[in-house]
């Protein structure tokens, strides 16, 4: 197809002239007498095959010249893609729009989710009557807009200008995987596009778990990226938050540790927390600290209840991810059930009340009655000496410690390593229980998981803890999942800690009294024992957060919920909560929890509710990290995907392989190319290395060129 | 390369015509020609006392050798030194000197009517260089004489050692252009065998024949010992075939018709005609004839005086 076809009679025309000039110089040829003919026909007589090969071959060369020059005004255009050589074949094309909450990053007046839509818009604006189209968003998961094609543009593209980015990340995979599915299901006979409309963002590229495009793009699909997000994007937000202790006791300390991402080049930023919409307190975070620091907010002392906090960065480009919300739950008390004689645990209900502060934090009973008592309202179940228990009161206390509970286990001289063997819920099943000789007796208490919510706390102002110990528990295996928090000596276990269920066991290897070791005497037993009892609190709790979601279960949440309660959105709206029966129980789940920000269960008595979740978007989608070319080209398995950064250049991208692109100007190249050629072969093969005089009159000058070398020789041999 | 001379043939129309040596060298060149002399390498046999060592023994102040004292010999050529060495009687014997006799062999074939550009053609370089040598030739008060040929000697003039004798053969030149095919073998054979006793022949020609035969009679030349000075003149053109468009080139003698392209065939030309040149130079240096070439775009008063002085200098 050529754009200017006149021109090829041109180069028509142009490949003879070579000829013609051939003929005309002949027989316009110039007759002048000569006296050494015969030497020149000698000449000729040894080069004329030569000369007529050169001659041949340079004529081909000016022919090839004249010809390419002619082609190269006629403009040829190329298809880039698909079957219609001769004409352009209806298409169907697909659309897939990145709807991730990055999509919202400021560019100028307006975002790139603006620039998106307008790039879909202009995409379906340049279809002709007979294309289709279909569009996709790229969300966590893939979501039709239009999920077959259809033809009605302007349905399409007012469909697209009420689009909104989500709250979530996006996988740009599994959408193109339903784009391609829509158009080879349509009609695998047309031609077929697949428009990505995404930001610079790697994110969307990774296949976390997607698993990759499901079938190779096809060769004739051609396959159009728009990257329309900034080079260089800078964005600061908050990924985590960690509330120390999880839940606290009124009047006690508590500290929020938020942990920062930043994407882009280093800057200062800034931290507020508000807690029941009033600032509290401000954090500045230096630039080189933005992407290591950790910054901590001490909480004021707060009442009873539950309290909506967030913690705000410093508006930025991209502001989804400013704000992170969280509840902050403080109790009156933190009670705890002692289970064991009288005296053995008398140090521990000694340390209890004096930490709590009152006799209503805990609570004493035996062995045998402990069934009669309902665990689930305690933290903490303290077994000092219980063991052995038997069959139901074993049940119920792992069914406790599985729903949320802490237990603390202190053996005693009641139990032999038997009796722990029917416990599922233990870290590990001691071995034996050993007396230790006098010489072995002081050992210092080692931290092995300095870090851990029980112990990270102690750790500041006891000094080496160092205590005497005369009878332990030996353990020789641990079970799966626990792990040692304290050790006494070397990899002695002092305290385990196992996980079960939702709560979480601890077990000394010493007496909760005195009879095994001086620890009840030493400093540190009422503190390690308080932070037990607060961390039975916080680990029953859940999250202080919770992360945007199609669905959230809240029956593990609000246990005593019974039928579906009135949950209301940030912006006012009723959260769908639907109940289903499964084994007998009623379970409660929220759908579409994706709007950032305090959700409140309202009742008549409170219309406006207390908050009960903080949600947050998932700050996955704030690493707005850039990708390049050749990792998308990676994931969609291609590699003459179409890149454009802008509007204008998907539009020539567009055309070019729609319309075709026009090699001339490569002709032009290829033409001037042959031309140097042809230059210096002519020169060559011509001889014109020497001067030269035109005979018809006009003087030159004459230099010695090569004709004159005998003339030379023989001189310089006469000089010689 | 010496500044280009500008050439003789394009005179003024104005001007008066010239004839004799004034149509040939001005006198600025006569001027320069007169102190040079030419001197042949061979001993020569004149018929007057000059300055040219001849194979007589005769008057002059150069010793030659000495012969046995024989009855007949005058008494005062006996050298008594030597009596008085060896006790017997030697005659003292001195070179004879005699004057040189030059014949000029100028060819006028049509292909020396040759001249590319604004030089001059062979013919008229040609004469000018004839009349430089007689020039010098009668100036040093020696005889020259002219075969003046074509495809056969169409003049032929006794050597004489007169301005008069020259003017008369410098006329006689001009008034026989060149034209007419060429036989330059045959031509130096009957000059060859027309000559008699030692001379020397100056042949100057593009010497555009068949060149086996034309060193045959150059050999001739030799063997009738002459001492033999052979100027080829030829254009430039003809050296490097510097022309610039493709023509149509027609043979001057033959008439013969070829069209070329000089670009494309000038150096297969140069290396043809090189080897053309190099024939005849091997074959004069073999036949120790002084041979040069002589591109018509050179100064000739430079060209005759750089030669002679070397001849001069290589005939001691």
């Amino acid at each position: 197809m050529f754009l200017a076809p006149l021109f090829l009679i041109a180069a028509v025309v142009g490949a003879t002239m070579p000829f013609f000039l051939h003929l005309m110089q002949n027989r316009k040829r110039l007759r002048l007498p000569f006296p050494t003919v015969r030497f020149l026909r000698k000449a000729e007589k040894n080069t004329s095959r030569r000369i007529r090969l050169e001659n041949i071959f340079l004529w081909l060369l000016r022919t090839l010249i004249m010809v390419l020059l002619g082609s190269a005004f006629a403009m040829p255009m190329i298809r880039s893609g698909g079957v219609g050589w001769l004409g352009e074949a209806p298409r169907d094309i697909a659309i897939v729009l990145d709807a991730s909450y990055s999509m919202g990053y400021q560019v100028g007046k307006g975002t790139v989710w603006d620039k998106s839509i307008d790039s879909a818009v202009a995409i379906l604006e340049g279809l002709r009557d007979p294309d289709r189209f279909c569009i996709f968003l790229a969300r966590d998961q893939p979501e039709a807009v239009f999920a077959e094609p259809v033809s009605n543009k302007q349905e399409g593209i007012a469909r697209l200008r009420t689009l909104q980015p989500g709250q979530t990340s996006s996988r740009v995979v599994p959408a193109v995987n339903a784009a391609m599915k829509a158009l080879l299901k349509a009609d695998p006979l047309r031609e077929h596009e697949i428009h990505i409309i995404t930001d610079n963002q790697a994110l969307p590229w990774r296949n976390l778990n997607s698993g990759g495009l499901e079938a190779q793009i096809e060769a004739k699909t051609a396959v159009f990226v728009s990257l329309l997000g900034v080079s260089a994007p800078e964005n600061t937000a908050i990924v985590s938050l960690d509330l120390q202790p999880p839940v606290v006791r009124k009047g006690a300390e508590m500290r929020a540790v938020v942990k920062l991402r930043h994407t882009g080049r280093p800057v200062d930023t800034a931290l507020s927390l508000f807690i029941d919409d009033r600032e509290i307190s401000r954090r500045h975070v230096n630039a080189a600290d933005t992407d290591s620091a950790e910054p901590s907010f001490t909480m004021p002392l707060l009442e009873v209840g539950v309290h909506a906090a967030r913690i705000q960065t410093p508006d930025d480009n991209l502001q989804a991810d400013n704000v992170f919300y969280f509840l902050v739950k403080v109790q009156e008390q933190m009670p705890s059930l002692i289970v064991g004689s009288e005296s053995e645990t008398l140090f521990l209900r000694t340390a209890l009340r004096t930490g709590f502060g009152g006799e209503n934090s805990i609570e004493a009973t035996t062995p045998e009655r402990m069934t009669e008592k309902p665990l689930s309202r305690y933290a903490s179940v303290v077994l000092c000496n219980a063991l052995p228990l038997f069959g139901q009161a074993i049940s119920a206390v792992e069914s406790y410690v599985k729903s949320g509970g802490v237990l603390v286990v202190f053996p005693g001289m009641g139990a032999k390593p038997e009796a722990y063997v029917s416990w599922t819920c233990l870290p590990g099943v001691p071995s034996r229980v050993e007396d230790l000789p006098l010489s072995q007796r002081n050992r210092v208490l080692t931290w092995d998981q300095p870090q851990h919510a029980l112990v990270r706390n102690l750790r500041e102002g006891i000094g080496i803890p160092s205590i005497s110990i005369r009878r332990r528990l030996a353990f020789d295996t641990l079970q799966e999942g626990a792990q040692r928090l304290v050790s006494m000596g070397a990899n002695q276990p002092f305290l385990l800690e196992r996980p079960f269920g939702a709560g979480r066991v601890l077990l000394f290897a010493v007496s909760g009294d005195s009879a095994w070791s001086d620890f009840p005497l030493s400093p540190f037993f009422l503190p390690l024992l308080l932070q037990c009892a607060e961390y039975g609190g916080g680990v029953g709790s859940k999250t202080p957060f919770e992360w945007a979601t199609d669905y959230l279960p809240l029956s593990d949440r609000f246990p005593d919920l019974k039928t579906p309660p009135t949950l209301k959105a940030p912006d006012g709206q009723p959260v769908s909560v639907r109940a289903s029966v499964l084994e007998g129980r009623t379970v409660l789940n929220a759908e579409n929890l994706l709007l950032p920000g305090f959700y409140a269960l309202t009742s008549p008595e409170s219309p406006e509710g207390k908050p009960v979740l903080a949600v947050n978007i998932l700050r996955e989608e704030s690493d707005l990290t850039p990708t390049a070319e050749a990792e998308v080209q990676k994931q969609l398995g291609i590699e003459n995907a179409a890149f454009a950064y802008d509007l204008e250049t998907l539009r020539t991208l567009i055309e070019e392989h729609r319309l075709g692109r026009t090699f001339g100007e490569h002709l032009l190249w290829l033409a001037l190319l042959l031309m140097a050629v042809e230059f210096v072969c002519a020169n060559i093969l011509g001889r014109s290395k020497g001067g030269g005089r035109d005979l018809s009159g006009s003087q030159e000058s004459i230099g010695i060129g090569s004709g004159a070398r005998f003339l030379r020789n023989e001189s310089a041999g006469a000089e010689g | 390369m010496e500044a280009s001379p500008q050439p003789q043939a394009k005179s003024d129309a104005n001007e008066p015509a010239k004839a004799g040596i004034a149509a040939f060298l001005n006198p600025a060149e006569m001027h320069k020609l007169g102190r040079l002399l030419l001197l042949s390498r061979n001993k020569v046999e004149g018929n007057l006392a000059g300055a040219h060592r001849s194979p007589l023994r005769g008057p002059s102040s150069e010793f030659a050798d000495h012969k046995s004292y024989g009855i007949g010999d005058e008494t005062r050529h006996i050298d008594w030194r030597v009596f008085a060495r060896t006790d017997r009687y030697f005659i003292k014997r001195y070179q004879d000197e005699t004057n040189l006799r030059v014949y000029l062999v100028l060819d006028r074939s049509a292909s020396m009517n040759y001249a590319s550009g604004d030089w001059p053609t062979k013919f008229q370089f040609a004469s000018r260089l004839a009349a430089a040598v007689g020039y010098v030739i009668v100036k040093a008060r020696d005889s020259i004489g002219l075969f003046l040929h074509g495809e056969k000697v169409d003049v032929r003039m006794d050597v004489g050692n007169s301005f008069q004798h020259l003017n008369n053969l410098l006329k006689h030149v001009q008034s026989h252009p060149p034209g007419g095919g060429s036989d330059v073998a045959k031509t130096l054979h009957e000059i060859a065998a027309s000559i008699r006793r030692g001379a020397l022949v100056v042949v100057i020609s593009d010497l555009l024949g068949d060149e086996e035969e034309i060193v045959k009679a150059l050999a001739h030349l030799r063997k009738q010992r002459h001492d033999v000075i052979l100027f080829q003149t030829l254009d430039p053109a003809e050296l490097d075939l510097s022309l610039l468009k493709p023509c149509e080139l027609q043979d001057m003698e033959t008439g013969e018709e070829l069209a070329v392209n000089p670009r494309v065939l000038a150096e297969e030309y140069q290396e043809v005609f090189g080897k053309f040149l190099e024939h005849y130079k091997k074959a004069c240096a073999g036949m120790n004839i002084d041979y040069r070439i002589v591109p018509t775009n050179q100064p000739l008063e430079s060209f005759a005086r750089v030669y002679l002085s070397e001849r001069r200098r290589l005939s001691r």
